[in-house]
C-alpha cells in the first residue's frame, strides 16, 4: 500500500509518525531528506569519508531501532544529529586510546598558547566568496585536535550549552570553555593566516 | 587581563554568565581596551562559522546509500525475529536438569546389571550429580520392586521443596 505513495509533500512529523507504524517508506523518504545533513556532521567530527559514511549509515539504523522513542520534543533532524555525533563521540574516543597525543594537544595543554596569541583585528574573511571562505573554514578545522574541533562544531554548529557539550565529551565545564577559547583564537589566527606567517 | 577573565569574556559572549557576573564584564568592557578587541575576534570567529559551515554533500547515490540501511536493518529485524520464534534462550534453563536426569537414567539402568542386590529392604543414595545446578537423589526397595530418582535444582531445599524432576523406576 505504501509502495504506491509519494511522501515526497508529506511533513517530517508525519513521516515520522509512519515511520513509528513500520512503514520503511515514509523512512526512506527522511532518509533521503536529511542524509546530506546527517552525513556532513560525521564528516566535520570525523574527517574522513569512509568513516562518515559508515557512522551516518549507523545512525540510520539505530534511528529507525529508536524510533518508537522519539517524543517530537526537537525536530527529526536534530535528533538524528544527536544520534551520529554520539556515534562519532564513541569513535574517536576509540581512536584516541589507539594513539598518543598529538603534538598540538601536547603544545596546547602545556603551553596556554592560546593567550599569547595576537588578536585578530581585522575581519580575515571579508571580500572572500562564500565558497572560498567555506573551504577556508574547513581547511583550518583540520588543523584542530578533535577535541577542540569537536567542541567548536558542538557549540557553534549545533548551539549546544557549555554544560551538554561537557557531558557528551566527559569532561568538565572549564574544559569546555578553556578548549573553546582556545580553538576559536586558533581559527581566528587561522582564518587570517597568521599562522603561515609566523611560520616563515 | 589574565586567563580566567578571558574565559569570562568568552562566556560573557555565549550568554553563560549570570547577571552579576555579565555586570563585571561590562565594566572590564568599558575600560580596557584589549578586552574589547578580544571580544571582537571572538565574536567574528563566532559570526563566520556559524554563517559558513563547510558542505560536504554525501558522496554516495540515494539509491546505493538507503539500500545499505535497509539491508542493516532487515538483518538485524529478521536476527531479533528468529530469537523470538525460537523462544529466545528460554529453554536452555531446561537443558541442564534434563540432561541429569537422562544421565542419571543411565546410570540406573546400568547399575540395575552390575551391582549386587542389597539385602536391606529399602536404600537411599545419591547417585550421581551431572550439573552444576541440578542435583539427583535415589532410592530402591526391594520388597516395593521400585527404584525412585528425583532430580531437583541445587538451589532448591530438598527437605522442603518439592522436586523439580520426579522419575520413577520399576524394577
Amino acid at each position: 500500500m505504501s509502495l504506491n505513495r509519494d511522501y515526497s509533500a508529506v511533513l517530517d512529523p508525519d513521516l515520522v509518525r509512519l515511520a513509528q507504524k513500520g512503514d520503511m517508506v515514509a523512512f526512506e523518504e527522511l532518509v533521503a531528506r536529511h542524509r546530506d545533513k546527517i552525513y556532513a556532521r560525521a564528516f566535520s567530527m570525523m574527517r574522513n569519508e569512509e568513516d562518515a559514511v559508515d557512522l551516518s549509515q549507523e545512525a540510520w539504523v539505530k534511528g529507525w531501532q529508536r524510533l518508537v522513542q522519539f517524543q517530537g520534543d526537537a525536530s527529526f533532524v536534530t535528533w538524528m544529529t544527536r544520534i551520529v555525533i554520539n556515534l562519532c563521540l564513541d569513535q574517536l574516543r576509540k581512536h584516541k586510546r589507539q594513539r598518543a597525543e598529538s603534538i598540538e594537544a601536547l603544545e596546547q595543554d602545556g603551553g596556554g598558547v592560546e593567550r599569547q596569541m595576537p588578536v585578530v583585528t581585522v575581519n580575515p574573511t571579508e571580500r572572500l566568496e562564500r565558497s572560498e571562505l567555506r573551504e577556508r573554514i574547513d581547511r583550518a578545522l583540520n588543523q584542530l585536535s578533535y577535541e577542540h574541533r569537536t567542541v567548536l562544531i558542538l557549540h557553534e554548529f549545533e548551539d549546544l550549552e557549555y554544560k551538554v557539550i561537557a557531558k557528551k565529551m566527559n569532561c568538565s565545564i572549564g574544559t569546555v570553555m578553556s578548549r573553546l577559547f582556545y580553538a576559536r583564537r586558533k581559527m581566528a589566527a587561522l582564518l587570517a593566516g597568521l599562522k603561515r606567517e609566523q611560520a616563515q | 587581563m589574565n586567563y580566567h577573565s578571558q574565559l569570562q569574556l568568552q562566556a560573557y559572549l555565549d550568554a553563560e554568565l549570570p547577571p552579576r557576573e555579565s555586570r563585571e564584564v561590562e565594566s572590564l568592557l568599558a575600560t580596557d581596551n584589549e578586552a574589547r578587541q578580544l571580544l571582537a575576534e571572538l565574536r567574528m570567529t563566532q559570526t563566520v562559522l556559524a554563517e559558513n559551515e563547510p558542505h560536504h554533500p554525501l558522496p554516495e547515490s540515494r539509491d546505493f546509500y538507503w539500500s545499505k540501511i535497509k539491508r542493516d536493518i532487515e538483518r538485524i529485524d529478521r536476527a531479533e525475529e528468529n530469537i523470538v520464534h525460537s523462544g529466545g534462550f528460554a529453554w536452555q534453563k531446561f537443558l541442564a536438569p534434563l540432561a541429569a536426569a537422562a544421565m542419571v537414567l543411565l546410570g540406573v539402568t546400568v547399575a540395575k546389571f552390575y551391582s549386587p542386590v542389597e539385602d536391606s529392604s529399602w536404600s537411599v543414595a545419591e547417585v550421581e550429580r551431572f550439573a552444576d545446578d541440578a542435583s539427583s537423589v535415589s532410592f530402591r526397595s526391594e520388597s516395593e520392586k521400585v527404584f525412585v530418582v528425583w532430580v531437583y535444582q541445587r538451589k532448591d531445599d530438598f527437605s522442603s521443596a518439592a522436586p523439580s524432576t520426579l522419575e520413577m523406576v520399576t524394577q
